[in-house]
């Protein structure tokens, strides 16, 4: 993945996304966010966070904060299964799990092919249309609300 | 290499602000004297080791003028304005300091002040003034002269009538005329629109610098101008002497990074000395008492080979003394010695020899280029005096220390998990040798532990002696005389803590000597008689250091604070709901400053708010308190930076939390007898104090079992006592605190009574509470 990582910060034109499904719609992070992708260990309820906020969990000694997907853009909770995952994200040494119901596919997918969203600092910052499906594309900072 | 020059040097200008502090009032001891002296000695040879001429030279000029005090006891001299001038020499040596850590930036001329130095030192000697500006007058040639210049450049000076009107013009007026039959190069003084380049030139002269195919006509040119009194062509100021001498001297005799006070000695033997290294050997053991030696060349005189180059060349002695003399004459006595002198380093303006290029630099010749050629050892370890101190203490690079320390918290953690591993309970054997060792392990460890944490402390007095300084100078601008205080300025604090304070602490002491303490005449105007006074104080408080900074000035006005607050639109609340503490932080919001006037010291918009900032950066807090008239009170709260601190693990309706130890008095089961009013208090060891179940602290869902049902934790932070009710006690364990993601920041989790988290051996994550936090949360829930 590293490999398919470097090459996409080469060309402008493209970048690669990694596809995932919950409540039967298919979202999508921009790779270059993306550290791991892990089963969901045991989580350590912290109390005084929202709902979406499921609490931390230890990842390699690092202790980061997990979130669920469907909580977090109001859809309603998908029962864990063998096949949830937790895609963990990174941004300027600020990381946190989302629990996302299936993960799909890593797509290539150019610039002039996404969507803008209008609606400003929306968690879904656009739409990419492809031979029939709709891919909703996240916008990391606002998923994560960061300040 | 670098690093250590930093380190030292500033620590040196550490120790000389000290020194300069203690006796500006006070007389100035020989001691204090020879002190000053040996730092600026030092300074200067380990400046000039790194070629950092302009502090080499500043330090040597303040050298000198010790030079003379030390020499001389019964000198005269004007103390305030000496001391205005080591103070300004100080302050520019830390900035330089700054300044060549930071690779970007242009090493600073220093000119100026050296000179108003060298001015005073020879008003000292009795030399008047004018002499010392004449002196100045047949200025360093070298300076017209980079070594950097093509051979083919020739510098013409031009001198001007005494009479002339704008000497700055008319050299333009000269560049300019010569553009058709030379091409300029540059002129000294560089700039010629500078007025103050005037006064240079009538002084020194005008040098202009240019290549050309026919001299003369550019002479005749320039001796046409107007005001000219004489033009004449100028050699670069050739080393001669020494450079002829240097032509028979080997290559790497002299390293490029010498210190200047470092000599040289040449020792040439009988030809028909047998053994010359060994000769050698016993001359250079000779001059132990009179000088030390730094290094030989050839470096090795335990190599055959050396004697040959010995016999040929001679052998050079490095070595740094006080009597220069006595070591040529100790010399000379040596058995088979022909001859022993001093030689001079090739001076660095030498031109190069002609079959070198003329672009080359003159820098060649010194480039070492035999394999032997070693540099002499660093002689900064050869502090002249001091030795004996130094040599007990060792400096330390930061990062080392931290990674220490996050070692020894792994081993603690890894320690704890091996002791107390879950395989361990189905082993049906006997323990006791397993037992036995493994708590004298944990006794090593634990030491092991204390000893990392320990070398991390310094007193926070190294914060604090920095504001002495800022003081200083501000009394003696803004005339108000205040007297700065220091109390438990023992207390030892993490370094990275004492690194941390320092920025805000200067914030908050220029606040209360600039806006806090009034000037004389509105202090006499409120019958205000006792001295005015900022006084320092540091201490601990439940786990945290706290530095304080108390002014006994005018105090705020809670109404003007409020009434600005409205203006600026910065309140949130009706204005009676805000309390004291509430209305003077305030001062503490962006953009708020309450005194119109901008002064050299603050009012410059970035105020209290980047001081509250930094400091809640590292999870302190900032509390302003304060009495109209009779003075404000900062208080900085740090968390002690202990990265592995003692918890008690506790288990809250599945929720695992773990209370700092040092916040515990006791753990005990609650008798029904004792709880009084629906279980809300509870009677113990003579004290009522109330009763909270920690689900509900947490707002989690608990069972709602019975108080005399779980464990009590009887807790006191900063004398506020309260219970708590949990279910269970998991462990008594050691933790690494890791705060939370800033992800969560938004949530405020601190400001709940959650100060971190922790991975445990198994693992698995405990929360940290904050009790501080959580009773005075609640204590304020129960006011309302």
């Amino acid at each position: 993945m590293n490999d398919e990582m470097t090459s996409v910060t080469g060309e402008e034109a493209g970048m690669q996304i990694m596809t995932f499904v919950c409540n039967d719609e298919t979202y999508a992070f921009d790779i270059r966010d993306i550290t791991d992708i892990i089963e969901i260990p045991d989580i350590t309820r912290v109390p005084k966070l929202p709902e979406f906020l499921l609490g931390v969990i230890n990842l390699r000694g690092q202790v980061v904060p997990v979130m669920d997907f469907n909580l977090r853009i109001g859809k309603p909770v998908q029962e864990y299964d063998e096949k949830t995952c937790i895609i963990v994200t990174e941004r300027d040494k600020a990381n946190i799990g989302i629990v996302v119901h299936r993960v799909v596919d890593v797509e290539m997918v150019n610039r002039e092919d996404i969507i803008d969203s209008p609606v400003k600092n929306s968690v879904i910052s656009g739409y990419i249309e492809k031979s029939g499906t709709r891919t909703a594309l996240i916008d990391w900072k606002s998923l994560v609300q960061m300040e | 290499m670098l690093d250590t020059f930093v380190f030292e040097t500033s620590s040196l200008l550490e120790e000389l602000d000290d020194i300069l502090m203690r006796t500006e009032n006070d007389e100035l001891l020989p001691d204090d004297i020879a002190e000053i002296f040996r730092v600026m000695h030092t300074i200067k040879g380990s400046a000039a080791m790194m070629g950092l001429q302009n502090m080499s030279k500043l330090a040597h000029s303040v050298e000198d003028l010790f030079y003379i005090i030390r020499e001389d006891n019964s000198v005269t001299y004007d103390k305030p304005a000496m001391y205005e001038l080591l103070f300004a020499a100080s302050d520019n040596l830390k900035n330089e300091i700054d300044v060549i850590q930071d690779d970007s930036q242009e090493l600073t001329d220093f000119t100026e002040l050296m000179d108003k130095i060298h001015a005073f030192a020879a008003v000292m000697k009795g030399e008047d003034t004018s002499a010392a500006a004449s002196d100045a007058g047949g200025f360093d040639l070298s300076v017209v002269f980079p070594d950097d210049e093509p051979e083919e450049v020739v510098t013409a000076k031009v001198t001007f009538d005494a009479e002339c009107m704008m000497p700055t013009i008319r050299g333009l007026i000269l560049v300019r005329g010569l553009g058709d039959i030379a091409e300029v190069c540059g002129t000294y003084p560089p700039n010629l629109n500078d007025d103050k380049s005037g006064d240079e030139i009538l002084k020194n002269g005008l040098y202009i610098k240019f290549v050309t195919d026919d001299n003369d006509a550019v002479v005749n040119s320039l001796k046409n101008g107007l005001n000219v009194a004489d033009v004449s062509i100028v050699e670069k100021p050739a080393a001669g002497a020494s450079a002829g001498a240097a032509s028979n001297i080997p290559d790497g005799v002299f390293a490029d990074d010498e210190p200047e006070d470092m000599m040289t000695a040449r020792v040439t033997f009988d030809d028909e000395c047998m053994m010359p290294c060994i000769r050698g050997m016993i001359l250079v053991r000779g001059l132990g008492d009179i000088a030390e030696v730094c290094g030989t060349f050839p470096s090795d005189l335990n190599d055959d080979s050396s004697g040959d180059r010995i016999l040929k060349d001679g052998l050079f002695i490095k070595f740094i003394t006080d009597d220069a003399q006595a070591v040529v004459e100790s010399l000379k006595q040596g058995l088979n010695v022909k001859a022993a002198e001093l030689v001079k380093k090739p001076d660095k303006s030498a031109p190069p020899p002609p079959a070198e290029k003329p672009a080359a630099p003159a820098a060649t010749p010194k480039t070492p280029q035999t394999s032997e050629a070693k540099k002499p050892p660093a002689p900064a370890a050869k502090k002249p005096s001091g030795g004996d101190k130094a040599s007990s203490i060792i400096s330390v690079k930061l990062e080392k220390l931290d990674k220490l320390l996050d070692l020894v918290a792994e081993i603690v953690i890894t320690e704890s998990t091996v002791i107390s591993n879950p395989d361990l309970k189905n082993v049906t054997t006997n323990l006791d040798r397993f037992q036995k060792s493994s708590r004298e392990l944990k006794k090593l460890t634990d030491e092991l532990q204390d000893v990392v944490m320990s070398i991390r402390m310094v007193p926070v007095s190294n914060a604090f002696s920095k504001m002495t300084r800022v003081v200083r100078d501000m009394n003696k601008t803004l005339g108000k005389g205040v007297t700065l205080v220091f109390e438990g300025e023992e207390t030892e604090v993490d370094k990275s803590i004492v690194d941390i304070l320092n920025d805000p602490l200067m914030h908050i002491v220029r606040n209360a000597v600039d806006h806090g303490i009034e000037t004389p005449e509105e202090r006499a105007e409120k019958g205000k008689t006792e001295i005015p006074t900022v006084t320092l104080s540091a201490g601990y408080d439940s786990g945290e250091v706290v530095i304080s900074c108390r002014d006994n000035g005018a105090g705020m006005d809670r109404e003007k604070l409020l009434a600005k607050g409205r203006k600026n639109g910065l309140l949130t609340k009706p204005e009676s709901e805000y309390t004291d503490r509430e209305a003077f932080g305030l001062i503490m919001a962006a953009g708020f400053s309450t005194n119109e006037v901008v002064t050299e010291y603050s009012g410059r918009g970035v105020g209290m708010d980047v001081v509250r900032k930094n400091i809640e950066s590292v999870g302190g807090k900032l509390y302003v308190d304060s009495k109209l008239g009779e003075g404000s009170t900062f208080t900085i709260k740090i968390p002690l930076s202990l990265s592995i601190i003692d918890v008690m693990g506790i288990d809250v309706a599945g929720y695992n939390f773990s209370v700092p130890k040092n916040s515990i008095v006791e753990l005990f089961r609650a008798t029904e007898d004792t709880l009084l009013e629906n279980d809300t208090l509870i009677m113990r060891r003579g004290m009522c104090l109330p009763v909270y179940r920690m689900s509900r602290v947490f707002d989690v869902k608990g069972e709602n079992k019975p108080l005399t049902d779980g464990i009590m934790l009887l807790c006191d932070v900063g004398g506020k006592k309260a219970c708590f009710f949990t279910d269970r006690l998991i462990a008594d364990q050691q933790v690494v605190v890791k705060p939370f993601s800033p992800l969560l920041s938004r949530y405020k989790l601190k400001e709940q009574g959650l100060s971190g988290c922790s991975v445990l051996g198994d693992g698995s994550i405990t929360l940290i509470l904050d009790m501080k936090e959580i009773i005075d949360r609640l204590e304020e829930e129960a006011g309302k």
